[in-house]
């Protein structure tokens, strides 16, 4: 909790909100005690008396009424009902939702269709429709706003406990032998919290909006009591002759809801990082090269020396790659192998610099394909490279593959960014490559959707992207980790035919020893961002010196040969 | 995409009835004797009956509800005592104008929204980012009628630009530039907020499709960064963006009540306003329902747009 | 002692039956399975992804109701565990789930997380429960300081360390493992493993021990069954099933496995 509110005040657009509103609470509160005049008191005599009167600060209204005392009191009215709102449809909605959510079924069938026929109302016009059925009058109108809001909150937080109901962690309650209702209110209500938190705090400065509005179309606050939304219905009456009149209640009105704003939003980023709109910056187009690095040498096919990336994290920059050295001859494939963190994926990832940047930086080294410097190219030559010379296969190609665009279109687009060339013999070349990679009905596949795929299908189809403009080195990172096994065997004999037939160099990332083992020449095995041990395959599989290699080896479950029962302990990757 | 289609109509019939119902409930819950409201506090026992009896008062609320519903799928929403004309023509005129208004509104929130928020996201953390979300702030935060009323002060009172009020002939009205010149405050007005939430989302929605795996994939495949932003980016952000542009045509269609109320405007909303004051009943009913029914038609067009861009929903 | 015995297990998905929206046929996920599990051993269950072998593993725990079959534990029939409440079931059998990290609620420590189990199915008494949640800790080789942290302080083989260390505090003796280490790094892998094999000789447990890794399930089980769409279609010892494997699915699954040598 403090570390919520220290959260809170970090942020400094939150914190104005907060101070703002802790000035109007503190005024509006203290009404009773401020020497002000009576808000109600008429003077026929002192009418429309401009703002810095002495004795009126700021000016009377249209029956000599003290504009600053009705503002004072206004505000307490509007707060008070825009609070009592936001507590009360944040209460009956979420009630309503996590029933539903949770429970599931028939009553969430038919709470969710009563929600939905709610929400078929235009918001401010169901709020209308209970006032006309009501009559004005402001404890009517907050009834109003509570109806019109219920569904909102109904809607969210069902989503949320819904989306509960399903989690491991919830039937693990179960076969503990929890009870219904005590999963609901300890294991769901804590996790939904924030939401409804989240939900009330954005919204609660909307409910006082719209209780000001009604007040304002005569439905809210009756006189004599008026609410800042009355006084501005008033005080539009005299626009002409007296603008401060209307102006003011409204400017408070838009102050009372930008704080509200402000601190709704500095909460929901305090409690949701996730829903944060942007901290971790952008990810521009190319990883970004600390200046000053020295020009790469001109190789025979790719060569990486002494490669650095570190990733700025809020606690320092940390360095994923130490110094990797690594070439890829012309026809060659080579493995690079390691466990999760050590530092191959963002290798394999920085050899084009798509190492998303911030937070990534290439901070040494040199990478030269052929006669090109990578880290020097400008942003376009760099594109041009990228699917022409060097292409990329990516695991679990569901979420790789763009979800919206025909498959056949994203392979075609790989061709059509590169070279002129009309739309019918990109499908024709399409269709090669789809028959290329032995998929089912080439001629017609490209038309389907990447969800309509299987995975193995999928994998096929960002292999044929990859090869769409016969590329020297294909880069694949774990290509088949997210697939079956028979489907892992059918694709990585089909990138070994392919490399045979075109002359390709590949660049295989795996942590699977016995998949580099497959498929790749020479190998290198890394751990904590350096390479420990590197050699020709076999060879070095079969006669590993590095303990982090032995580690890999023990414990890669092999058919056929029981695994020791105590495996070597393999020392810990630095994090 | 047929089949689908048939499946979301299908779902509407129960919402429809649910509309239905609640706006049939709220007006027949009403304390108090419409027909009372009607007649006045001077109404003879003989003319009350004789008025209730009109309005299907003397039977049991399923009767009436079925009675109710039929006629008003006869398209007879019955006659409105304090304007003395059928419903249905003074509901159509004033939807009319309303449909102009909102129409003009969002159509303008959903351009400055999207171009606001896509150039703030690509821009993410510089000037205009700031300015940008500056703007949001300021825009959702406001309220309409007070925005409408500094407009009326600063355009047309003191610059003397723009009419200030007065718009009376939407239909029949020949004169093209008359109507826009009297269209720019209001509909500015009520953009304002719906543009806010619209830019704020689709900056975030821009922002979250930026971090996809398929976004890299576009770069690996060497797409240059304006198609990755508009061809890739955009196309994946717009399936959250529409709905919510959806939801805003709620908004906008609830926030022409002020903004007409404002500007004088002669549309359903200052009519319902008027209506309740006045306790016509069955004037605040058929424009209720009529309101409600666009808007739930226009939610349907609006997931069928989503359902166009989306393969992937309802599969 | 027949510790798990299974028999016509079926488990039908029914049809969606839509008006209009698109209708989907029933969805056979087990059709007629049938196996048993002497005491203290380990039934290793293999299959690739769709095959229903997680199905059968929540029918196991009473997560998912069968169609039609029967399944008794250590003898007595799941159905009226099931009837009888969580608290009878959840002392038979516990299940261990594949991703550890989203099996603990993210807002409870530990401690509560073993709380649970330990006051529900074991009906430990209050004073006595600190006691017996360090010393599941120290059963699952974590520090009993750990307590009071939240799941995400850990790693995935610490929070996969925990969840059995929950599974146990039930005192149930048959525990289902539904693929407990593929989320994990292989060197962790090998180490839970172990874990596993610690305590099932330690308590006398027994294993139903599902994976799509033939590897793995060849190092942990006693006898092994091949399941592909919803049906066992071979089983054995380990060492006979995947050196010469008889069906012909058997042979494709085995010959797609990674090898060492040749």
């Amino acid at each position: 909790m403090r570390a919520l509110a220290a959260r809170l005040l970090e942020n400094r657009l939150a914190a104005g909100g907060l101070a703002v509103m802790a000035v109007v609470g503190a005024v509006a509160l203290a009404a009773p005690l401020l020497p002000l005049a009576d808000p109600n008191a008429t003077a026929p005599a002192a009418r429309l008396l401009p703002p810095f009167t002495p004795g009126a600060w700021l000016g009377t209204d249209a029956l000599g009424r003290d504009l600053l005392a009705r503002l004072v009191w206004g505000t307490r009215v509007s707060l008070a009902v825009g609070l009592a709102a936001a507590l009360l449809a944040a209460l009956v909605g979420s009630a309503i939702g996590l029933a539903a959510g949770f429970l599931g079924g028939r009553t969430e069938t038919i709470l969710m269709r009563v929600i939905d026929v709610l929400m078929a109302f235009p918001y401010l016009l169901l709020a209308l429709a209970v006032v006309a059925a009501l009559g004005p009058g402001l404890l009517n109108a907050l009834y109003a706003v509570v109806v019109a809001n219920i569904p909102f909150f109904a809607r969210t937080v069902r989503g949320a406990a819904a989306a509960l109901r399903g989690r491991d962690f919830v039937e693990a309650a179960r076969l503990s032998g929890m009870g219904e209702t005590r999963i609901l209110l300890t294991e769901v209500l804590p996790n939904v919290m924030p939401v409804i938190v989240i939900t009330a705090s954005t919204t609660v400065g909307w409910m006082i909006l719209e209780t000001a509005g009604l007040s304002f179309l005569g439905l809210g606050s009756q006189p004599p009591q008026a609410d800042l939304g009355a006084m501005l219905g008033e005080g539009r009456k005299v626009l002409i002759t007296a603008p401060a009149v209307a102006a003011v209640p409204g400017l408070v009105v838009f102050l009372i809801v930008m704080s509200l704003n402000l601190i709704g939003d500095g909460l929901r980023d305090a409690l949701d990082p996730r829903l944060r709109g942007g901290t971790p910056g952008r990810p521009g187009a190319a990883t970004r090269v600390a200046p000053g690095l020295a020009p790469a040498a001109p190789a025979e096919g790719l060569a990486v020396r002494d490669l650095t990336v570190a990733f700025a994290r809020p606690e320092g920059a940390a360095d994923a790659v130490r110094g990797v050295s690594l070439a890829v001859a012309p026809g060659e494939c080579l493995g690079l192998v390691g466990e999760s963190g050590s530092g191959k994926s963002v290798t394999a990832h920085a050899v084009t610099r798509l190492v998303a940047s911030p937070p990534g930086l290439i901070r040494g080294g040199t990478i030269a394909f052929r006669d090109d410097d990578l880290l020097a190219l400008p942003p376009e030559g760099l594109r041009r490279l990228r699917g022409r010379r060097i292409a990329y296969v990516f695991q679990d190609p569901l979420t790789t593959l763009h979800p919206l665009m025909r498959v056949g279109d994203q392979v075609a687009e790989a061709i059509r960014v590169h070279r002129v060339l009309p739309a019918r013999a990109a499908r024709t070349r399409t269709r090669d490559l789809f028959a290329a990679v032995m998929l089912p009905e080439p001629e017609t596949i490209g038309l389907a959707y990447p969800h309509e795929l299987s995975g193995g299908q999928r994998q096929r189809v960002a292999i044929a992207m990859a090869l769409a403009n016969d590329p020297d080195l294909i880069v694949a990172d774990e290509p088949t980790t997210a697939l079956d096994v028979t489907v892992q065997a059918e694709i990585l004999d089909l990138l070994d035919r392919l490399r045979r037939e075109r002359h390709l160099a590949i660049l295989f990332i795996s942590h699977d020893v016995g998949v580099v083992r497959r498929i790749c020449d020479r190998v290198a095995v890394m751990q904590g961002g350096r390479i420990v041990e590197e050699g020709e395959t076999r060879a070095l599989l079969a006669a590993p010196r590095h303990p982090v290699t032995r580690g890999l080896i023990a414990a890669m479950p092999v058919l056929g040969r029981r695994r020791s029962a105590e495996p070597r302990p393999v020392p810990e990757a630095r994090p | 995409m047929g089949a689908y289609l048939l499946g979301r109509l299908a779902g509407l019939v129960p919402v429809l009835i649910g509309l239905s119902l609640i706006v049939f409930l709220i007006m027949a819950l009403i304390p108090g004797d419409p027909a009372l409201a009607i007649l006045g506090p001077y109404a003879t026992p003989d003319s009350l009956a004789r008025v209730r009896a009109e309005l299907g008062l003397d039977r049991s609320l399923p009767v009436q509800y079925a009675a109710w519903l039929g006629h008003v799928l006869a398209g007879d929403l019955g006659r409105s005592h304090s304007l003395n004309r059928p419903v249905l023509d003074e509901v159509g005129e004033r939807f009319a104008a309303t449909l102009v208004l909102a129409g003009a509104a969002l159509v303008l929130a959903a351009l400055i929204g999207l171009l606001v928020g896509i150039v703030a996201a690509v821009r993410q953390g510089g000037t205009a980012d700031r300015l940008a979300t500056l703007a949001v702030l300021v825009g959702i935060s406001m309220p309409s009628f007070w925005l409408g009323l500094l407009l009326i002060l600063l355009v047309s009172v003191r610059w003397r630009l723009l009419p200030v009020s007065g718009m009376y002939a939407i239909t029949g009205g020949e004169d093209l530039s008359d109507l826009l010149a009297h269209l720019v405050l209001p509909a500015v007005t009520l953009a304002v907020v719906a543009a806010g939430v619209i830019a704020r989302l689709t900056r975030s929605a821009m922002l979250e499709v930026l971090r996809q795996d398929f976004v890299r994939t576009a770069r690996a495949k060497g797409v240059p960064e304006r198609r990755i932003i508009v061809a890739h980016a955009l196309k994946a952000a717009l399936v959250t963006v529409i709905p919510v542009i959806g939801i805003q045509a709620g908004f906008v269609l609830g926030g022409a009540v002020y903004v007409e109320t404002v500007f004088q405007w002669p549309g359903i909303g200052r009519m319902l306003v008027n209506a309740i004051a006045t306790r016509d009943v069955l004037l605040v009913q058929g424009g209720v329902l009529v309101v409600a029914t666009a808007y739930v038609l226009f939610n349907l067009a609006a997931d069928l747009l989503q359902r166009l861009l989306d393969p992937r929903i309802g599969a | 002692m027949t510790a798990v015995e299974v028999r016509d297990l079926v488990k039908t998905y029914p049809a969606r039956r839509a008006l209009f929206a698109r209708a989907r046929p029933p969805v056979a996920a087990l059709k007629g399975v049938s196996l048993t599990v002497e005491a203290g051993t380990t039934l290793g269950i293999v299959g690739e992804s769709g095959c229903g072998k997680s199905t059968l593993a929540r029918c196991l725990v009473g997560l998912v109701r069968p169609t039609s079959g029967t399944i008794r534990i250590e003898g007595r029939p799941l159905a009226d565990l099931a009837a009888a409440g969580p608290r009878a079931l959840g002392r038979a059998v516990q299940y261990v789930f594949q991703d550890p990290v989203s099996s603990l609620n993210p807002r409870k420590t530990i401690r509560q997380a073993l709380a649970a189990p330990l006051r529900f199915l074991a009906g430990v008494a209050p004073a006595a429960r600190e006691a017996r949640s360090r010393e599941l800790m120290q059963a699952v080789g974590m520090e009993a300081e750990h307590l009071d942290r939240f799941p995400h302080e850990f790693s995935g083989g610490q929070a996969q360390r925990i969840a059995i260390a929950r599974a146990l505090a039930a005192g149930a003796r048959v525990i289902v493992l539904d693929e407990p280490v593929s989320a994990l790094d292989l060197t962790v892998q090998a180490q839970v493993l172990r874990l596993l094999a610690d305590l099932k000789a330690r308590h006398g447990l027994t294993y139903l021990f599902i994976s799509h890794d033939l590897a793995v399930v060849e190092a942990v089980a006693d006898r092994v069954a091949v399941m592909s769409g919803g049906e066992i279609v071979e089983e054995g010892a380990p060492a006979e099933v995947f050196a010469a494997p008889t069906h012909p699915y058997t042979q494709r699954l085995v010959a797609a496995v990674p090898r060492m040598t040749g």
